[in-house]
């Protein structure tokens, strides 16, 4: 009997069914132990699940909550949203612009959108609605922009792919730099185009050199932690998880002594978050390798690359599929938990037809990173609509023209890989 | 059962605790490491190997907070579809199908600890693996307790004609312990 045929209709019934996706992972794994008629397999779930999580690379994932928990706590992003403004503030559409390079500069710290939107998303609103800008515009960039957080290193998303399938993190890391630099140039190109035909508002005033230096001399205060960073995984003095922990420790010291904005009793409540927010990624790390086991055991994703390279062996017609299968995957699956269950069964396949590893790590990553601002459940929508209180069919409209955006900069991402692969050759990451 | 949303509480203001303590010394334990490694020049064998089984405990201990909460990300589109009765009675099945496989968990996992944990010493700490694998009986344990309370918290949803599924309360930073 084949096990596949009730395994993928279990999931998908217990997914819908409203169970969490580490709980239905689980329960499919275990039910099919049953079906196996190997009760004795029931041992594997504790052990796999354990085996997921002792792992030293993912460590960098709770790190990187913690400090962008610690920068919003601490009101360092306050620091980066007025060194943009001093920026870019001034021209047409200033405050929008200011939105997407504040996100482009925090991306260098954070590893996910909705720490952006929780971190930035409720000054910039408060600020650009203040200044007269439309509500449903201003929420719509703030959600469009905080995708360039898990583009730009470190990204929790990336390093997950990373650490599942074996690819070097400083590689991947490096591969998603320019993309994230794409992005935000191509909303800023966006943001100009309807600065200028709904003629938005600009700042008159202009700032003086001493308030310019003030503002230059916070943000560099926090922008040594992007340094810091990258540039310890970069010149392999650091692991990804040894440069999360010290970017920790810098959030942490900046916080309690130098803008002294943060609390020594402050430190718990980030802890116990930081503790729930990395538990309700992990957990979907542990269940699906309990159900891993099984998928090898039946060698599905030689079976899945079978099936799709009967359709096409043309690696950028698969591209196509895939994208379109996991844009579809993104809309409706938390992205951790999507790129967990689909990295290995559908990786093997498309690297096997030429596609670099690096190049597949990235595309597959940003691509379900859009799904965390389309409708029906996208965390970054979400998010959003308590800090604006919009409803989610307000802002999506609202997000309409980045969605085309989002589309165009995945098809340049898919299909012009210099973009990803030019920095982890320069550096030698990768041949 | 009158005492089970107080043994409940009371198990989900313990575990927030440890997981905070879990939480601040793998971070330490780290930077002990990056410290005796880059600074001292004398790299310790000790810190990646606790942290790691400290990460494994924050997961499994954390999570038990996440389901008192809802916090665990699932799909709610598609059940939120379907009349209000049938929505409670899938809610309600949900959960017997989480509980049965916590009971798995929980069971295999003590089973691992006990049997296995003793004979297996962890290469850097020089101790039983009794220590890293406890956290999956115990984490279980933990899930299914607050389990039941989110189950209860789902069925006065429906009560109050709102949806069972429909509901979740991020864990707030400034929460003074109080569930």
């Amino acid at each position: 009997m084949d096990v596949m045929t009730i395994a993928i209709p279990l999931f998908f019934v217990l997914l819908l069914a409203g169970i969490p996706i580490a709980f239905a992972l689980g329960i499919t794994a275990t039910a099919l132990f049953l079906l196996l008629d190997q009760a004795a397999f029931f041992t594997l779930v504790p052990q796999r699940m354990f085996a997921a999580l002792n792992i030293f690379t993912i460590m960098a994932i709770p790190f990187f909550f913690m400090a962008a928990e610690l920068m919003t706590v601490a009101r360092i992003t306050e620091d980066l949203i007025r060194f943009s403004e001093v920026v870019v503030g001034r021209i047409r559409g200033g405050l929008a612009h200011v939105n997407v390079l504040a996100s482009a500069l925090f991306a260098g710290m954070s590893g996910s959108a909705i720490s952006d939107v929780a971190g930035l998303g409720s000054i910039e609103i408060k600020m650009m609605t203040a200044a007269g800008y439309d509500r449903r515009f201003a929420t719509a960039i703030t959600i469009a922009s905080s995708l360039i957080g898990p583009m730009i290193p470190p990204s929790i998303i990336i390093l997950l792919y990373g650490a599942i399938m074996q690819v070097s993190i400083a590689a991947l890391f490096l591969g998603g730099f320019l993309p994230g630099i794409l992005m935000a140039a191509m909303l800023m190109a966006m943001t100009a185009l309807m600065a200028r035909k709904y003629d938005m508002p600009r700042r008159s005033e202009s700032v003086t050199p001493r308030e310019a230096l003030t503002a230059t001399r916070n943000a560099l205060l926090a922008l040594l932690m992007p340094a810091i960073i990258l540039g310890g995984i970069l010149s392999g003095v650091f692991t990804a998880t040894e440069a999360a922990a010290v970017a920790v420790l810098y959030a942490l010291l900046i916080g309690l002594f130098v803008k002294r904005t943060l609390k020594i009793r402050d430190i718990p409540g980030i802890l116990a978050r930081t503790a729930v927010l990395t538990s309700v990624v992990f957990m979907v790390l542990a269940t699906s390798n309990i159900l891993g086991w099984i998928i090898g055991l039946e060698r599905v994703p030689e079976r899945i690359a079978d099936f799709l390279t009967a359709l096409t062996d043309n690696p950028y017609l698969l591209l196509l599929l895939v994208n379109v299968c996991l844009l579809v995957v993104g809309m409706f699956m938390d992205i951790g938990a999507a790129l967990i269950v689909m990295a290995p069964i559908l990786a093997p396949t498309v690297i096997a037809l030429g596609v670099h590893p690096v190049h597949f790590g990235i595309v597959m990553s940003l691509n379900l990173v859009l799904g965390l601002n389309t409708p029906p459940v996208g965390p970054c929508l979400f998010a959003a609509t308590s800090i604006s209180g919009l409803r989610i069919e307000q802002i999506s409209i609202a997000l309409l023209p980045f969605y085309l955006v989002q589309l165009l900069f995945l098809g340049l991402i898919t299909y012009f890989p210099p973009l990803t692969l030019t920095l982890p050759r320069l550096f030698g990451y990768i041949q | 059962m009158a005492m089970l949303p107080r043994l409940a509480l009371l198990c989900d203001h313990l575990t927030r605790g440890v997981a905070i303590l879990l939480m601040g010394s793998m971070t330490a334990s780290i930077l002990i490491g990056v410290f005796f490694r880059y600074v001292l020049n004398a790299p310790l064998a000790w810190p990646p190997e606790a942290a790691r089984f400290m990460m494994v405990a924050i997961t499994l201990l954390a999570s038990s907070l996440a389901v008192r909460r809802n916090n665990h990300l699932g799909i709610t589109v598609v059940v939120s579809m379907l009349p209000r009765a049938a929505q409670v009675v899938v809610f309600l099945i949900g959960n017997l199908l989480i509980l049965l496989f916590l009971c798995v968990l929980l069971v295999k996992g003590l089973e691992l600890t006990v049997f296995e944990g003793p004979n297996q010493i962890a290469p850097s700490l020089q101790v039983p693996m009794t220590v890293a694998f406890v956290s999956l009986p115990v984490g279980a344990l933990l899930m299914i307790v607050q389990l039941f309370v989110a189950t209860a918290r789902g069925i006065e949803q429906y009560r109050h004609r709102q949806s069972p599924f429909e509901w979740s309360e991020p864990m707030s930073r400034d929460e003074s312990g109080a569930g």
